[in-house]
């Protein structure tokens, strides 16, 4: 077991150091020197030049990235071009509404999708109608779904805002939850989809059968045999919708007007604020990295099969 | 032994049939098709140029003249679909092509040499799964600008470790059937076997794979132009045409915005159930 | 003796495909307290759902009509209160594999105790030591520890004893055994049914035996229920049915199925292949393979009534008594003068002078999986060496794990060895980067038949496709000549034109498997492997196809090298035999010295396991320290023998398809 938390943990960081790697490199992939996709593409040479002593691009490429890299783990993030400022300070208030619009929303996903799911697999009537939901919910983009929630629930029935993020607890929840919802609302479908389809397959599993023929009730064989062989890969399911999450909240703070760190990373790409974009970008993908690996490592404890390889 | 023969023979009637298609497998298919045509056909179809503006009929509802009603600038909604169609379509499938024939190839040169290549392959992929594509989108736009290029040729690098990793799997398998070992054994050379037996019996993955792919393609592509970074307007986009009608949805106009979502829906629900269908459909293999 | 169970007229139909399609025919049994019987047929016969039905077990939109009375009662009218009950304490089932019937993230105590402490109430303490006191019952020792383990730290054998502690637990009088050693070993086979047999008999508990292996029901069962095509054709004492076997499917069974003790001149197979209950129509169901058929047999469906002490379906058979059981003795006149080419006995080997004569070599082949040999690799094959000459039929005997799939791998050039050298017709062969040149080269010299024939042809080619394909590639011919080819081709494995213009899927088992061999020879190879090439089968098929390869060795001298678990396959195909265990050969000589006078425990103990006439399940100690079961297990050897067994098991053995 403890080789395979370390294997895990070794493949975590050299993804995150060449994803890093590839985040840096790619300033030099741009057509232009990098010094002017920095400045967004106009710039004086006096601004230029100040552009490249900050960025130490004169240096060589390897203690470029090296420097880059060590800022970054030191919470240095550079400076914004347009803003003059350093990034962390511009994403300081952003970070709060995302993550609380992204916890939000993997509430809404598990706390809907899951029981949906487990219950539309035993329900036969309650399954097509589901079928149908999750079909349409899965073809709906975040940002459809945020114009249909805008439309309906914001415009004609007024019950919420329409947009920006709102401030202290009750007003984030009331200002968010539209957002919550269109941001959750595909992944809902998908989840849902699999449960049903983990829980299906589960119920005709041979030792299924063995249960029945010993007469145990119907209800407590779903409990103890279904339910719980079936969350095993429910759970790396949801583990991974929640750090796909950072990608569709990028949409919806965009369609919601919502000053989080993925509107600000829109903003940042439509200005060429290239140094911003580099930043969330690293960010995110940091996130979605390390989630994904966590998700994998609670799986792998869960399944006995797994956790009790003897290793010599 | 001829007896035996005969009699084998009579008793052998058994027809294995692959389980049918399906209706629903048909309507997408035809919807899907039809959407093709009109993509096409738009210059003729459309009852309107989709430029045209006319700010006095603006915001109109559905009308002889106009049968989806107009935009904020009084352009034809029902001609500026029609004419989204093509980009909305377009950008899609050269992902899923440059993807899938990429994935492909991978699958099929990691499953057959396996050692080495095959783990280089994967930790490659691996690496390349860290990137959600909407991600890598934004970066190719804040690098080369916006447009439909550089959004395809990133999204194309991040689905292509999703579907080589899923017909990895499917070529390992089939690569580790009998009938491959013995096409080995037989004495073909690798061509031969690789893309003569090998490839067409994965085929029918590659292709739910792609219908699959298609759908989630076409809605990371949406989002990029909905957020802007994409195709430039006055260009009819879906994506596009859903933000442009965001602002009139609070004076009450919804038209534009919803429709364009709907088609958006729409195409990418025909293409999940299709792919749905055809996976179901391929998975029986007759035995 | 009260009458336990009590079968009449049940008809089941099963939803296949969208469509409701018959499985079961009219079939009637009844058992007695504490009696034990054998439910016997191949595939489609409807066994194994017969035994579904009665624990009720069927998939939802089945239809079950006639009657299942247990100790009177109406078991197909339980309401859910009875049917709990009778599932719960009365009767008991024991599943065909062990490995998926047990929940893989519970353990072992939780399975054993489940029923008994939600069923019947009883504390979780109590439950743990009656379970225990089975577990030692059925021979596992260190049952304290064994609770607390999963099930994926079991062998298929412990599992399988477990699978019967948690049916003995609940009490039951009635045990409804589904191919419960199908998917084991032949001597964990004899070892469980040891078990099983003598623990039904303790307990005086009644037992439905379901197996496609009539001579294993027969050891352990009182009656013997023969099946057909959804039939009962044949129903009478265990003891007598060797002799006096009724109904000509029963005579074609016992015939077709060859001896561990002596070689048939011919196997007796029984033409065609075994129906499904749908395909029958009118008449006699096994009226379409019937050596004995009349007009009356396929316009009238014969009944079953009383004959000599058991029942029987069939309108003739009063007529041919006497005459089915003496034409199967003819059949089985051992002739060892026409055994085939002599082979060399592999006696001491020149050291490093390849066999000029030799159509087969290896010497000191090893193999070692996941890392060094020195440094915590398993060997799966140690240092073995033997030689085939030409023409000449060497069979290599083993169970899983024993390395026999691996060497035969090795040698036809799938795996690459650890050390070792082999030589076909001669020429040494090299690994390493292998040209489609040099491998083609090799394939006219040998060609493999594998086990499973669905998977071994590519399902989107015709027959007559591939066969050319391997035409074109090793001979010089135009099209006709290449269609005049294969026509032959497909007479020699006993097919014909109209096999040759469908896709596989459209071909049975017995078929698909034919087609195998007609690729295999079209090179014209002068060795050819066959790796478990008839376990797949059913057992009237397997006859058939054995009786083939004997025609074609005769006919084109080639030679064989025959990978078997089977021994009784093995006596009648191969003139010497190496008997391999754990790597290594253990035994070795021609077929009929080793099998009539086996020296190596292992041999002895693999002969006194496969089930025949006469024979009976022992338990044995000595097998016991010998098995692998309970002796812990490495993960890196599990692996590797994992590897192997799944090498070799592409499919169970026939009979384990549903009914």
């Amino acid at each position: 077991m403890a080789r395979f938390v370390v294997q895990r943990f070794g493949a975590l960081i050299l993804t995150l150091l060449v994803a890093s790697f590839i985040i840096f490199g790619s300033l030099y992939l741009a057509p232009g020197d990098p010094a002017t996709v920095i400045a967004g593409g106009h710039a004086t040479p006096d601004i230029l030049e100040q552009v490249r002593i900050q960025n130490h691009l004169n240096d060589p490429f390897w203690s470029r990235y090296w420097a880059w890299l060590s800022d970054v783990l030191h919470g240095d993030l550079g400076e914004s071009f347009i803003y003059r400022e350093p990034v962390t300070a511009l994403l300081a208030p952003r970070v709060g509404n995302t993550v609380f619009l992204v916890v939000y929303a993997s509430i809404l996903i598990l706390g809907v999708g899951i029981p949906l799911g487990l219950s539309s697999a035993l329900r036969r009537r309650l399954g097509s109608v589901v079928t149908v939901g999750t079909a349409v919910g899965m073809a709906t983009p975040a940002f459809v779904a945020a114009i249909v929630l805008i439309t309906v629930f914001a415009t004609t029935l007024g019950w919420f805002p329409v947009f920006g993020a709102g401030a202290g607890f009750v007003g984030r929840l009331w200002h968010l939850t539209l957002p919550a919802i269109a941001l959750a609302f595909s992944w809902v479908a998908y989840v849902t989809l699999i449960t049903k389809a983990s829980v299906r397959e589960e119920l005709v599993r041979e030792h299924v059968e063995t249960a029945r023929s010993r007469g145990i009730p119907w209800p407590l064989i779903v409990r103890r045999h279904v339910f719980r062989n079936a969350l095993i890969p429910v759970t790396t399911v949801a583990g991974l919708t929640v750090a796909g999450l950072v990608a569709g909240a990028v949409v919806v703070e965009q369609a919601f007007g919502l000053n989080g760190v993925g509107s600000g990373l829109v903003q940042a790409a439509s200005r060429k604020d290239f140094v911003v974009v580099q930043a969330i970008s690293l960010l995110l993908v940091a996130t979605f990295v390390i989630a994904n690996a966590v998700v994998d490592l609670v799986n792998g404890l869960l399944d006995p099969r797994i956790r009790l390889t003897k290793s010599r | 032994m001829a007896t035996e023969v005969a009699i084998s023979a009579a008793s052998d009637r058994v027809a294995r049939r692959l389980p049918r298609l399906g209706w629903v497998a048909v309507v997408c298919a035809a919807f899907i098709l039809l959407l093709v045509a009109v993509a096409i056909f738009a210059p003729w179809i459309a009852p309107h140029d989709p430029n045209q503006v006319d700010i006095l009929a603006a915001h109109e509802g559905p009308s002889a003249q106009h049968l989806l009603g107009t935009d904020s600038l009084g352009r034809d909604l029902l001609s500026r679909l029609i004419y989204g169609a093509r980009l909305s379509l377009i950008g899609p499938a050269l992902i899923v092509v440059i993807a899938t024939v990429v994935g492909t190839f991978l699958a099929i040169l990691s499953a057959w040499m396996g050692g080495w290549v095959d783990g280089l392959t994967s930790r490659v992929l691996d690496i390349l799964f860290a990137f959600p594509g909407l991600i890598f989108a934004i970066l190719a736009v804040a690098l080369f600008g916006p447009g439909l290029m550089a959004p395809v040729i990133a999204l194309s690098i991040a689905y292509l470790p999703y579907d080589a990793r899923v017909l990895r799997s499917v070529a390992l398998r089939e690569r580790s059937l009998p009938y491959i070992e013995a096409c080995y054994i037989e004495g073909l050379p690798t061509r031969r076997i690789t893309l003569g037996h090998l490839l067409p019996n994965i085929l029918p993955f590659v292709l739910v794979q792609a219908t699959l792919s298609f759908g989630y393609a076409l809605v990371d592509l949406a989002a990029i132009s909905y957020l802007g970074l994409g195709v430039a307007p006055p260009t009819p986009e879906w994506g596009l045409m859903v933000a442009n009608g965001q602002s009139s949805i609070i004076s009450g106009y919804p038209q534009e915005s919803l429709f364009a979502g709907f088609m958006i829906v729409a195409t990418v629900v025909a293409f999940n159930l299709l792919g749905d269908r055809l996976a179901t459909h391929f998975s029986v293999r007759g035995q | 003796m009260t009458t336990l169970l009590h079968i009449r007229g049940l008809h089941v139909e099963l939803l296949i495909d969208g469509a409701l399609r018959p499985v079961i025919h009219d079939t009637t049994l009844s058992l007695d307290e504490g009696e034990a019987l054998g439910l016997v047929g191949e595939s489609g016969a409807g066994k194994s759902i017969t035994v579904w039905a009665i624990m009720r077990l069927l998939p939802p939109g089945a239809t079950v009509t006639g009657e299942i009375l247990f100790d009177g009662a109406e078991v197909l009218d339980f309401d859910r209160e009875a049917l709990r009950r009778f599932q719960a304490s009365d009767a008991a089932m024991i599943f065909q594999d062990p490995t998926t019937h047990i929940n893989p993230v519970r353990t072992i105590g939780d399975f054993l105790t489940e029923a008994l402490v939600t069923n019947n109430g009883m504390p979780a303490g109590e439950a743990e030591q009656l379970v225990v006191g089975i577990l030692e019952d059925v021979g596992i020792g260190d049952a304290a520890r064994r609770l607390k383990q999963y099930p994926h730290e079991l062998s298929g054998g412990l599992l399988q004893r477990v699978m019967i502690a948690a049916a003995l637990a609940i009490k039951p009088r009635l045990l409804l055994a589904d191919e419960p050693t199908t998917s084991l070993d032949v001597t964990t086979q004899a070892e469980v049914m040891a078990i099983l047999d003598e623990q039904r008999r303790q307990r005086g508990l009644g037992m439905v035996f379901v197996t496609h292996d009539l001579e294993l029901a027969a050891a352990v069962c009182d009656r013997i229920a023969v099946m057909y095509a959804g039939f009962v054709v044949e129903d009478r004492p265990a003891d007598s049915l060797h002799e006096r076997a009724r109904h000509p499917y029963t005579a074609g069974l016992l015939a077709s199925r060859p001896s561990p003790t002596e070689r048939a001149r011919r196997l007796s197979a029984v033409p065609g292949r075994p129906l499904a209950a749908f395909e029958v129509e009118e008449g006699c169901p096994f009226a379409s393979r019937c050596p004995f058929v009349e007009e009356r047999c396929e316009a009238e469906k014969p009944q079953l009534r009383e004959l000599d002490g058991g029942r029987v379906r069939c309108h003739r058979a009063e007529e041919l008594r006497g005459q089915l059981t003496s034409r199967s003795k003819e059949r089985r006149m051992a002739d060892r003068d026409q055994s085939g080419v002599t082979a060399l006995a592999e006696a001491t080997l020149p050291a490093g002078r390849p066999g000029g004569d030799e159509a087969v070599r290896v010497e000191g082949l090893t193999k070692v999986f996941g890392g060094r040999r020195r440094a915590g690799g398993t060997t799966v094959v140690k240092e073995v060496s033997f030689a085939v000459s030409p023409g000449g039929a060497l069979a290599i005997v083993g169970e899983s794990g024993s390395g026999k799939t691996t060497t035969a791998r090795m040698i036809i050039g799938l795996e690459r060895p650890t050390a070792g050298r082999i030589f076909v017709g001669g020429r040494e062969r090299t690994f390493g980067r292998v040209g489609s040149g040099e491998r083609r080269r090799l394939g006219r010299e040998m060609q493999i038949v594998f086990q499973d024939p669905y998977s071994s042809l590519d399902p989107r080619q015709r027959v007559r496709e591939c066969l050319d394909e391997m035409l074109r590639l090793h001979f010089r011919l135009d099209p006709e000549e290449r269609a005049a080819r294969i026509l032959e081709l497909l007479a020699q494995v006993g097919l014909d034109e109209r096999h040759a213009d469908v896709y596989p899927r459209a071909l049975s088992g017995g078929q698909q498997q034919r087609v195998a061999i007609a690729r295999a020879l079209a090179s014209q190879p002068k060795v050819l492997i066959l790796d478990e090439a008839v376990a797949s089968l059913d057992v009237s098929v397997q006859a058939q196809v054995l009786n083939l390869l004997a025609d074609i060795r005769e006919q084109t001298g080639v030679t064989y090298l025959f990978i078997s678990h089977d021994l009784a396959v093995v006596r009648q195909v191969s003139d010497d035999v190496v008997v391999m265990r754990r790597g290594k050969i253990v035994e070795r000589g021609p077929t009929d010295n080793v099998l009539d006078h086996p020296e190596h425990a292992y041999t002895k103990a693999l002969l006194s396991a496969v089930p025949r006439r006469g024979w009976r399940p022992v338990r044995s100690r000595l097998l016991d320290s010998m098995s692998a079961d309970l002796a812990p297990v490495s993960r890196e050897e599990e692996v590797a023998r994992a590897k192997e067994a799944a090498a070799e098991a592409a499919e169970p053995p026939s009979g384990s398809h549903p009914g």
